[in-house]
């Protein structure tokens, strides 16, 4: 036994003799490589969404702003209703037979809407709930019917039956149907109404029962029908003489990118449109548009008489036949340029706000359509202001920037990296100095470090007609130690500032969708392998 | 930030550098085998013995005791360690490394298998080997990094590194019989194999060129990664199973002259079929992440940087789970040996080759001088194998029922740190 102790102790001495430094082995090498790279085009700088590109590569901003979308409620809304139908026997005793038919008569429920006179709807939406009261001492047989309300070729009816009852201890029925996708007429029982919808009521006395004494004044008949949330997809009839309008802003432009400078266009086309999809005749007045560029405080309102203050009419819109959501919009369109209004003037202002107050009147010279107004419930009016502005300008410390989340999840990422420098290698082939700034900002927003200093990287070269003939290089040195390391370790976020200068400002310089700005960051130094 | 810069440098080697996390705090090892299975006792009348030993052992042709020791104790690897073996590089480069330790139980029954002089012996061995070809470009890039490659290729190709960890229980029978005055041994021993861990990365063409300014990084590689089962590598798992022999033969003449044929660990082990085997076969030029989502003003969505390239996922398309079976390091070796009486000294000289693990051949000559029953020396000198030469000591010490053993077939590196090899064998049994 001793023997074996002392194989375990000699070769446990053994086992444990070896204590590690660290938990990998670690060493320098120096890299050489990119880090990064990116290629920014135009689509990148402005949107490749608003950009529209000319047959010779020349590229055009489009900015296509709609507002104004009025919404349906707007015009008409339906509320619940509800109505009592009744039936009260004469005041004498009377015994009723088996089989014995009630009936009300044709009744109407008068929808509760106001400023409209609807013929007729088709419903997308919407539920009839049926309340029965019975104190007769039979059993009632009851169909429920109207007539007028159509799905699939098939008028609303339902059948049910309520239990004999009495005075003392009455029975109730209640229940709701879906009326989703039933067309119903507003014309009312005679055809000669409008927001009413007729129904037929018949009750039996139970035909195997007894026969059975009515009291003087008994209630026959007590039933309380509710339309509830009734929202037509369409409707037919006449529409009123609404008054729509409207005092708002709305996002407008790019001055919303844009922190800083000036710019100068060579020309700016506006089209103004309003598309009617409803089937009333609209006046439309638009008392002002006002550009905003919130940075600057600056407001510049449209300037244009055949627009401004003017009122324009606006035809309605036809269909192809009655409900078939095939409409005809009718589109009224203004166009303006430099010559006709300012718009050339508010785009230079730099905005990122558009300011409107205006109206549209329905059927301003009343029921002249015999009451054939139609409306679709997702299609009204739609106003559009679409700007084609040809990227030949000239800037002056146009400046665009944009903020971007950054965290180094694991700050002992940066640790190993030693004496370093990452270059930046920008090939610029705009025709335009750009000054970039690569801003590190900590949680509160404050600026603790730039990247680029200087952060100029040269126009591409041009030639007599500021066509860009070849990129130009430049390099920008990041030296990295470890106060910037410690900087970038307390960056919450990083701004991203881009400021641009044409040459010869004003001289204008077009751009085409062949210049691009490729940027390499290439990374130069110490790191440490553990 | 860190596989931004180093992915690409390291792309053929991160599976060598995670094997290493992994391994064993005492991990250093080698399969070659200093003992021998027959020595004097069976010729005693010893019946049963138990024996507990162990071994490391590194070697290589370039890599200096130093850097492989700083590397393997997890320090800092300087300047001049690597400047050292810069300068030892010799274009085709290798090196080798292992630990195992062992015990076992022998018996020698009045006879086995109705033969007398036999014996058997049962043991436990648990195995750690890692072996690897490169060039120079390979040590360089990996050690310095890729700047002085700028406006170069470095030539990573014909790169080979194997890492094995296994297990085995063995039985061995062994007997000896006289014929005219001649003594006849043999022993045959098989292995029973359990793998542990497996890492195989095979580059056989392979390149990086680094752009002058640094721009861009060209990676042309052929590459094979084989590596086991990577949810289970706990000690216990069982990855893969196999098995090997061992066989002995000693033929001694009357004039105490021996002539030795040993092969060892002939055999494999079959990875399961949950082991990775992943392929790249194609160029890849690295320009750096695309940040340019980062310069798009024109998106007013609330854009972030992650600073985690997908550099080295894109590249090694070819994942798939499969069986892969790898054969062992095996030893094949001749010994001569001859008494020298007047000096109470044995010399042998032995040729051997460890096969599939990137060795070269070697001869050593040695020499055993007996200073009493108790103690004995000796002294080797060899060349080849992952090292160059070599210069080995041993000493043996009988001690009642118990003997020692202290051996070193690489003792150079336990005093020149610009040595490229050093080993280790020690042992302890007991007889009863």
């Amino acid at each position: 036994m001793k023997g074996l102790t002392l194989l375990i102790i000699v070769f446990a001495s053994l086992f444990v003799s070896c204590k590690k430094e660290n938990d990998n082995p670690q060493w320098n090498v120096n890299f050489l490589g990119p880090l990064a790279k990116a290629t920014l085009g135009i689509e990148n700088l402005i949107g490749d969404s608003s950009l529209s590109i000319n047959s010779n590569g020349a590229v055009s901003l489009i900015i296509d702003t709609t507002f104004s979308n009025f919404k349906l409620d707007s015009i008409y809304t339906i509320p619940d209703t509800t109505i009592l139908t009744t039936q009260i026997f004469p005041p004498a005793p009377f015994p009723i037979p088996p089989g014995t038919v009630f009936t009300p008569g044709n009744s109407n429920v008068v929808l509760g809407v106001s400023g409209v006179q609807l013929k007729s709807a088709n419903l997308q939406e919407g539920s009839i709930k049926i309340e029965i009261k019975n104190t007769l001492q039979s059993k009632i047989l009851y169909t429920y019917k109207i007539p007028r309300a159509i799905k699939n070729g098939v008028p609303f009816e339902v059948n049910f039956t309520i239990d004999s009852a009495s005075i003392t201890d009455p029975k109730f029925f209640t229940q709701s149907y879906d009326f989703s996708g039933y067309t119903i007429d507003l014309t009312g029982s005679t055809g000669g109404s409008f927001n009413t919808l007729a129904y037929d009521v018949l009750a039996k006395s139970d035909p195997a029962g007894d026969t059975f004494n009515l009291a003087g004044s008994d209630t026959l008949i007590n039933i309380k029908t509710s339309l509830l949330g009734i929202a037509p997809n369409y409707v037919r009839g006449y529409l009123g003489q609404t008054d729509l309008s409207e005092n708002k802003s709305i996002s407008f432009g790019f001055g919303n990118l844009i922190s800083d400078g000036t710019i100068a266009l060579d020309s700016v086309d506006m089209k103004f449109e309003v598309t009617n999809y409803i089937g009333v005749d609209i006046q439309a007045y638009i008392n002002s548009l006002t550009s905003v560029n919130n940075r600057t405080g600056q407001t510049v309102p449209l300037n244009n008489s055949n627009l401004i203050q003017h009122n324009l009419n606006i035809n309605r819109a036809t269909e192809n036949s009655l409900a078939s959501y095939n409409v005809i919009p009718y589109v009224y369109s203004v166009s303006l340029n430099k010559n006709n209004s300012n718009i050339k003037q508010i785009m230079e202002s730099l905005p990122d706000s558009l300011r409107y107050d205006l109206s549209f009147q329905l059927n301003p010279l009343g029921n002249i359509s015999g009451s054939s107004d139609f409306i679709y419930s997702d299609k009204l009016i739609d106003t559009r202001i679409q700007v084609k502005m040809p990227l030949s300008f000239a800037a002056n410390q146009l400046t665009l920037s944009d903020t971007i989340d950054f965290n180094i999840e694991d700050a002992t990422d940066l640790d190993p990296i030693g004496p370093s420098v990452i270059t930046l290698h920008a090939m610029n082939g705009f025709p335009f100095d750009m000054n970039m700034q690569l801003l590190l900002l900590d949680e509160n927003n404050n600026v603790i470090d730039s990247l680029l200093v200087p952060g100029l990287i040269a126009s591409g070269q041009l030639d007599i007609n500021n066509l860009v003939t070849s990129s130009t290089q430049t390099k920008i040195p990041i030296p990295i130690d470890d106060n910037r390391k410690q900087k970038l370790t307390n960056t919450k976020r990083i701004k991203v500032r881009a400021a641009f200068t044409t040459p010869n400002y004003p001289q204008l310089v077009q751009l085409y969708n062949s210049y691009h700005l490729d940027l390499k960051f290439i990374g130069d130094g110490e790191y440490l392998i553990r | 930030m860190k596989r931004i810069l180093f992915a690409i440098i390291s792309i053929l080697f991160s599976q060598a550098v995670f094997a290493y996390k992994h391994q064993p705090d005492t991990s250093k090892a080698d399969s070659t085998r200093s003992g021998s299975y027959w020595s004097d006792d069976l010729s005693n009348y010893i019946k049963s013995k138990v024996t507990i030993e162990s071994e490391y052992f590194f070697g290589s042709n370039a890599l200096t005791i130093d850097l492989a020791s700083t590397y393997f104790m997890n320090g800092f690897i300087n300047n001049g360690m690597k400047d050292v073996v810069s300068r030892k590089l010799d274009g085709s480069n290798r090196f080798g490394a292992g630990f195992k330790y062992e015990f076992s139980y022998r018996h020698q029954p009045d006879s086995l298998f109705g033969l007398s002089n036999s014996f058997y012996q049962i043991g436990f061995r648990d195995v750690f080997h890692l072996d690897s070809k490169f060039n120079n470009d390979v040590f360089e890039l990996y050690f310095r990094g890729n700047k002085k490659y700028a406006g170069k290729t470095a030539d990573i190709g014909n790169f080979e590194f194997n890492q094995l960890f296994y297990q085995q229980i063995y039985f061995m029978f062994g007997h000896s019989f006289i014929r005219s005055e001649n003594k006849f041994e043999y022993s045959i021993g098989l292995n029973f194999n359990k793998g542990h861990k497996l890492l195989i990365i095979e580059a056989t063409d392979a390149s990086i060129y680094t752009q002058e300014d640094g721009e861009y990084l060209d990676l042309d590689a052929s590459l094979e990664i084989h590596r086991n089962d990577s949810a289970k590598n706990e000690k216990l798992a069982f990855n893969g199973i196999g098995g090997s022999i061992d066989f002995n033969f000693k033929w001694t003449d009357k004039k105490n002259r021996s002539l030795e044929f040993k092969t060892q660990n002939l055999g494999m082990i079959a990875w399961n079929n949950q082991s990775a085997f992943i392929e790249a076969d194609t160029a890849f030029k690295f320009e750096g992440v695309d940040i340019s989502e980062l310069f798009d003003f024109s998106d007013s969505v609330t854009n972030s940087i992650s600073l985690d390239s997908s550099l080295v996922e894109p590249y090694l398309t070819k994942r798939i789970k499969k069986e892969h079976t790898t054969p062992l390091p095996a030893l094949i070796q001749f010994k001569y040996s001859i008494p020298i009486e007047k000096y109470k000294t044995i010399a042998s000289t032995e040729v051997g080759y460890l096969l599939f693990a990137n060795c070269k051949p070697y001869v050593r000559q040695s020499f055993q001088y007996k200073i009493n029953y108790v103690h004995s020396i000796g002294l080797s000198l060899s060349y080849g194998g992952y090292s160059n030469f070599d210069v080995g000591l041993n000493y043996e010490l009988k001690f009642k029922s118990y003997k020692f053993k202290l051996k070193s077939d690489a003792i150079t590196g336990f005093f020149m740190k610009d040595a490229t090899s050093q080993g280790a064998f020690v042992s302890l049994s007991k007889s009863f």
